[in-house]
């Protein structure tokens, strides 16, 4: 009882100082004053900043491109290619660039038979597939001695490149490597050898590590749960599948297809290139004129074309897994860039964290929960917004009932004006994240190389100030306008039954 | 050049290629770099010792206006007795979530989410950490909350009751991920019953109470017991000063700690396997390692490089994933104990018809890699990586004090870092083959494999050979993951 009272009396202390903060951080970091922008004759964007506490270069290059882009037939085509940019290039990975191409067409000559026969006809040759299979197999063995394994990431390693990766999203692709600051010439001539000479040497086994990818996603608990509640959501939007594609389109996936989706996408005017660390703008910009400058510019890509239609209808999944049961509910939401986009934002914050209100009410109050969250909004050409929660299982919760809990909060959004103190609290948050977000230098990249791809930098710190602006009543109209029932999909997901034997009972 | 643009595109590029190419080396081996020069950090110039005992490391940094302290705390879920498995873990959340004796956990959440700073705790396997990170103009406020929570925490009996609901419902997903699974099986294997491999259960969980908590604390949080790394936008004696301040009442105690029965490392060889009705063997190959204490440790980081820990440059990787696309994940690891020997080990995760070859492959690196000389290209490779990526470490002043911290942690020598490169640098091809047949051991491979146990034993046309070719196959039955039994 004593501490109880210790509590109020300290809580009521803290309330006073509350009103007193004030909310002006944004203001003490401007992100204006520090980025350095340039744009080659070709369209490539050049983002830099300087930071000078270890002589190291964070260098980026993000394309606009990613799953969205692709088409039922060539899922998961975004994510290879990236695995590609990494198995050489006309100039890079081969001693022999004649013989090794003069090989390749032959090994794709025999694939093409092979694909046909296998996947055109109903019941094709298997003789013959084995036959062309083998002589494949033995062109690609002999075709070892002209490729140099690994060459590009190689050459990055020893030269003291860190953080080397890259990756694929819905949207974007980007290409990682951090190298000691006298060497950013070494990325900009790989980089640029990538976007000029591009070749896709060792494909076929590249698509077997592809494939082996996709299974390590299969095999994460409730994937494929996940990849149905998802393709469910989405009628007619390319989000409608995940990056990695679906196995039967890897499967079929020809060299054509790469060549062209390279040319269409892989275009500097299609690209931004970032630098963050211990550099002399004048240099790097001296340098990618050089390297970069030399790529022509391609044709501007066509933004995707499809965008969702209005659901009118409720949509409901049920699944097992061997994984925690979970409610999913999502709508459908605008854009980023639409007047709305940051009214989501402002409803993660009140609604996550140990003081938001789902932990609050649905975990601490109700105990019926162990996990609750919310999380979505605008993305490049679609919306989306998630309302999810595990259930306490062990004490009989089911995730029916995280369901109609989770819809109180959404009614209460709706009905009752956000308390000001708590507004506030979201701001606050959001905008000290995004300070801490600036620290690292490879994250600093990856925020402004984004953004530059979707709104242009300039809008992290716009979309601060326009987040900012949000009132209680943009969030009683917004969630009464997108969290209506016709306009969601819910996922039910149970617990599979196990035999003792951890054999699932087919 | 814009408006050559509206004459053609193939002029253009015509145009563009010939000027540029000239000045443009035909392979990256051509480009020079002009000489970089670094002299890293010295740990000496950072370290300061409070007066209750408080070991402090300190750097200003003004990049951006904030501050963040990272304590580290000598503790652990090692020194957990065998009726309590969980109490460490269990106190390293409560302490901050059960607020202290002075704010509730609620009120505390509150405070810091409006100012939109942290103070997280949390403790591991052999060591504790509490950690704060705020706006530089919030600094006092937040050191002193940091503070109470590392001196007064209340462990409130309602959010012991929520981490206990948390914890149990955790406990119910440990046999879902087939890759947790497998990284906790192979050490217990090995480790047997040990401290390091205990288990919590739903009863030992159930069984902690609050003055357990309590007394865990009253045990190991004692201010010399503690290194702190401090970093942010300040002014470095102020700082200190408000650290004296704020750890003021607390009394520099004796600390003992209790005895933990030493590992006999002895291997395990076999095949050991785990049924999961997944499309791929999750697997690893290995046998105990070394502490990170070992003087080898150099020669065996290059090693280990060019075996299996170099991704795309290192042979495993190469030959599995690149040459014979098997895999994604693929490569070997020397995943190092401080107090104790740690482990070695090759890993593949592959569909279950490959199973066999692709650690039939690994295999033959672990042999290679111990009977001939590495090349010298490989050396150049590996040695380059880990001295021109040396400055990494110190990118950022929170990440360079945590780093000197928990070199002092674990004993290491202040200077440990400055001799570093030089130490990289020695290592030679002999010392390469000497240590790869010293701490590989071909005959005393543990191999486990979590996945459908039929189809992993089984090769395919392409990739024949079967399991028991490798050993005897013993099949591991996961305990019920609530009673461990």
């Amino acid at each position: 009882m004593l501490t109880r009272c210790r509590h109020t009396a300290y809580l009521v202390g803290a309330l006073v100082l509350f009103w007193a903060t004030p909310a002006v951080y944004a203001q003490e970091l401007n992100l204006e004053d520090q980025v350095i922008e340039h744009t080659l004759d070709n369209g490539l964007r050049i983002l830099m900043v300087e930071r000078h506490e270890v002589p190291r270069v964070v260098c980026h290059i993000y394309y606009r491109v990613g799953s969205v882009n692709e088409r039922p037939g060539i899922t998961g085509i975004s994510h290879f290619h990236e695995h590609m940019m990494f198995k050489g290039t006309r100039t890079i990975g081969v001693t022999d660039f004649a013989a090794d191409d003069a090989l390749n067409r032959q090994i794709d000559s025999l694939y093409h038979l092979i694909y046909r026969e296998k996947y055109w006809k109903r019941d094709g040759d298997q003789a013959k597939i084995k036959q062309w299979e083998a002589q494949a197999d033995s062109l690609m063995k002999y075709e070892k001695r002209y490729i140099i394994k690994d060459d590009l990431w190689e050459t990055y390693m020893k030269n003291g490149g860190t953080g080397l990766n890259a990756s694929t999203g819905q949207e974007i692709t980007g290409y990682y490597v951090t190298l000691p600051s006298n060497k950013v010439e070494l990325q900009m001539w790989l980089e640029s050898d990538r976007m000029l000479n591009p070749y896709f040497r060792e494909f076929y086994s590249e698509k077997e590590v592809v494939r082996e990818e996709r299974r390590l996603s299969e095999n994460s608990p409730g994937y494929f749960f996940r990849e149905q509640l998802n393709a469910t959501f989405w009628a007619a939007s390319p989000y409608a599948w995940s990056v990695v594609g679906w196995d039967a389109d890897l499967q079929k996936l020809t060299k054509q297809d790469m060549i062209e989706y390279n040319r269409r996408y892989y275009v500097p005017n299609n690209a931004v290139a970032v630098y963050v660390g211990d550099i002399n703008p004048q240099e790097i910009i001296a340098l990618a004129e050089k390297y970069f400058g030399r790529v022509p510019r391609g044709p501007d890509p066509e933004p995707v074309r499809t965008t969702e239609p209005k659901q009118y209808c409720e949509k409901r999944v049920y699944g097992e897994a061997e994984a925690p049961p979970s409610v999913t509910i999502m709508y459908h939401v605008p854009p980023a860039g639409h007047p709305d986009a940051e009214v989501f934002r402002v409803i993660s914050g009140l609604m996550n964290g140990t003081t938001g209100r789902l932990y609050k009410k649905l975990v601490k109050e109700k105990g019926i929960a162990v996990e609750a969250s919310a999380f979505g909004g605008g993305m490049m050409y679609d919306g989306q917004y998630s309302f999810s929660g595990r259930p306490k299982s062990e004490a009989g919760h089911t995730p029916e009932e995280v369901e109609q809990a989770l819809y109180e909060e959404i009614e209460l959004l709706k009905k009752e004006p956000v308390p000001e103190y708590e507004l506030q609290k979201v701001k606050n948050q959001t905008e000290a994240n995004f300070i801490q977000s600036l620290r690292s230098t490879y994250a600093l990249a990856a925020r402004l190389g984004r953004a530059e791809l979707g709104l242009g930098w300039r809008d992290l710190q716009k979309s601060l100030e326009r987040m900012k602006a949000v009132t209680a009543e943009d969030i009683m109209r917004v969630a009464s306008t997108y969290f209506v029932k016709d306009n969601r999909t819910v996922g039910i997901l149970y617990r599979a039954a196990r035999t003792p034997q951890g054999r699932r009972p087919r | 050049m814009r408006r050559l643009l509206t004459i053609g595109l193939f002029a253009v590029v015509a145009l563009s290629i010939t000027t540029a190419t000239a000045q443009i080396p035909q392979h990256p081996s051509q480009l020079s770099f002009r000489p970089l020069h670094f002299e890293p950090p010295k740990a000496k110039d950072y370290r300061t010792v409070l007066t209750n005992g408080m070991v402090v490391y300190i750097m200003e940094d003004h990049t951006l206006p904030t501050v963040d302290i990272q304590a580290t705390i000598r503790t652990g879920s090692l020194y957990d007795p065998r009726d309590k498995v969980g109490l460490a873990r269990m106190a390293g959340e409560v302490m901050r979530t059960g607020g202290t004796n002075n704010i509730s956990g609620d009120d505390l959440d509150e405070r810091l989410a409006f100012l939109g700073a942290s103070i997280r705790t949390m403790i591991g396997t052999t060591s504790g950490s509490a950690s704060m990170s705020c706006l530089a103009r919030d600094r006092d406020e937040v050191l002193k909350l940091y503070a109470d929570v590392l001196m007064n925490p209340a462990f409130a009996e309602d959010k012991i009751k929520l981490y206990k609901d948390e914890a149990i419902e955790r406990l119910k997903t440990k046999n879902d991920q087939p890759r947790a699974v497998l990284e906790r099986e192979f050490r217990k294997l090995l480790y047997g019953d040990h401290p390091l491999v205990w288990e919590q259960t739903k009863a030992s969980i159930e069984g902690i109470t609050r003055q357990d908590l309590l007394d865990f604390h009253h045990t190991y949080f004692v201010p010399n017991n503690i290194i702190l790394a401090v970093a942010g936008d300040f002014q470095r004696e102020e700082m200190l000063q408000k650290l004296e301040e704020a750890f003021a009442g607390w009394q520099r105690r004796q600390v003992t700690l209790p005895r933990i029965p030493e590992v006999v490392a002895k291997n395990r060889p076999g095949v050991f396997m785990i049924q999961k009705q997944i499309n791929q063997g999750y697997v690893n190959v290995g046998h105990f390692g070394i502490k990170d204490t070992n003087p080898d440790v150099f020669a065996i980081n290059v090693m280990n490089f060019i075996l299996g820990g170099g991704s795309f440059t290192s042979r495993i990787t190469s030959k599995v994933r690149s040459d014979e696309g098997l895999a994604y994940n693929t490569g070997s690891r020397f995943a190092n104990e401080h107090l104790f020997p740690g482990t070695f080990y090759g890993y593949v995760q592959t569909k279950s018809q490959t199973v066999y070859y692709a650690i039939s492959l690994i295999l033959k690196e672990f042999e290679r890699i111990r009977r001939e000389p590495v090349s010298d290209e490989e050396m150049e490779t590996a040695k380059n990586y880990f001295l021109d990526s040396f400055p990494d470490r110190f990118s950022t002043a929170i990440g360079t004090m945590s780093t000197f911290a928990s070199l002092e942690y674990d004993g290491f020598p202040l200077d440990y870092l400055d001799t570093y490169c030089a130490k990289i640098r020695a290592v030679t091809k002999e010392d390469v083959l000497r240590v790869a047949k010293k701490y590989i051991k071909p005959g005393e491979m543990t191999i486990m494999v979590v996945g459908d146990i039929e189809a992993c034993k089984k090769g395919d046309e392409k990739h024949p050979g079967t399991l028991d070719q490798l050993g005897r196959i013993t099949e591991i039955k996961l305990p019920d993951p609530l009673t461990g039994l």
